[in-house]
């Protein structure tokens, strides 16, 4: 009777997880929406950041931090519904694109500071969702 | 009733009975996030109808004005709070029943409200960070905790 239970309850045990990771799965599409709305607003409304891009590390212009934030953005968004897919690579280039994105908004601090808190934070738990929990996905297969 | 949820597995005399009856009793330790989930959704949904309303009739209470703002301007925006609040509140009470619907319409309200808050976070900071935090604790508890309820029934 209790080897009858122990195998019942296993499947059950690792499914009860990937919760986790569908949960970074829609981060990551949090994420992704709100890079984009960063870079929608550096490329055309640069004057409600704080500072002008020439006080920021890597001195480039908005433009540019705008594209670049719209595009991490879109593929965050596709990588997160490949996540929810149930994607193995996509949960690999998930936590890559989170770290990158929380480099890249250390160095955005100074023109829109709470934005970019919020942003770091959500990549941390992205890449806790993935990186602790992503393996548990797998054993369902 | 955390003891009755633990049958050990060497009890005898009870036969066939436990089998069935074991499982629902294992998930609800974890039930009580979904329900934390559907409270946090109510508050969220306060807070925002909260937002809303000051936006719609105390506009000088904003640290902008207009011109600070992306999109609409603050009637908009009130507006747009005070609908996606009182929405927030219904999905709230619809989650505490743990409906596939409720749960859906709760992470993808609380993903919209997310953005939104993010757009209008220079209006008042504190309020907007605090509410995309309960936007993700509340798609937390429902993605990762939410079938326990319906498991539990």
């Amino acid at each position: 009777m209790s080897d009858s239970y122990t195998t019942d309850t296993r499947p059950q045990r690792v499914t009860g997880w990937t919760g986790w990771v569908s949960f970074g799965g829609i981060m990551l599409v949090l994420l992704g929406l709100f890079q984009a709305v960063e870079g929608l607003v550096a490329v055309f409304d640069e004057d409600y950041f704080l500072v002008p891009s020439t006080d920021l590390v890597v001195e480039v212009s908005y433009n540019v931090w705008g594209w670049v934030h719209f595009g991490l953005g879109v593929l965050a968004v596709v990588i997160g519904c490949g996540v929810l897919a149930g994607n193995r690579v996509a949960q690999f280039a998930g936590a890559v694109l989170a770290g990158a994105s929380a480099l890249i908004h250390l160095a955005f601090v100074p023109a829109y500071p709470v934005w970019s808190l919020i942003v770091i934070t959500v990549d941390v738990l992205v890449i806790y969702a993935l990186v602790a929990h992503g393996r548990e996905m797998r054993l369902t297969d | 009733m955390a003891q009755q949820a633990q049958p050990h597995p060497g009890a005898v005399g009870t036969g066939g009975v436990t089998a069935p009856a074991r499982t629902p009793a294992r998930s609800s330790a974890w039930v009580g996030w979904i329900r934390f989930g559907a409270v946090m959704m109510v508050l969220l949904g306060a807070f925002n109808v909260i937002e809303g309303l000051v936006a719609l009739f105390n506009d000088d209470y904003y640290v902008v004005g207009t011109e600070g703002l992306l999109v609409f301007d603050l009637t908009g925006w009130g507006w747009l709070h005070l609908i996606i609040g009182a929405l927030a509140i219904a999905a709230g009470v619809g989650l505490f029943t743990g409906a596939a619907w409720a749960r859906v319409t709760a992470v993808a309200l609380c993903t919209i409200n997310a953005v939104a808050q993010l757009a209008f976070l220079s209006a008042y900071p504190v309020w907007a960070t605090v509410v995309i935090a309960l936007d993700v604790v509340v798609i937390w508890a429902v993605v990762v905790h939410g079938d326990e309820v319906r498991r539990a029934r």
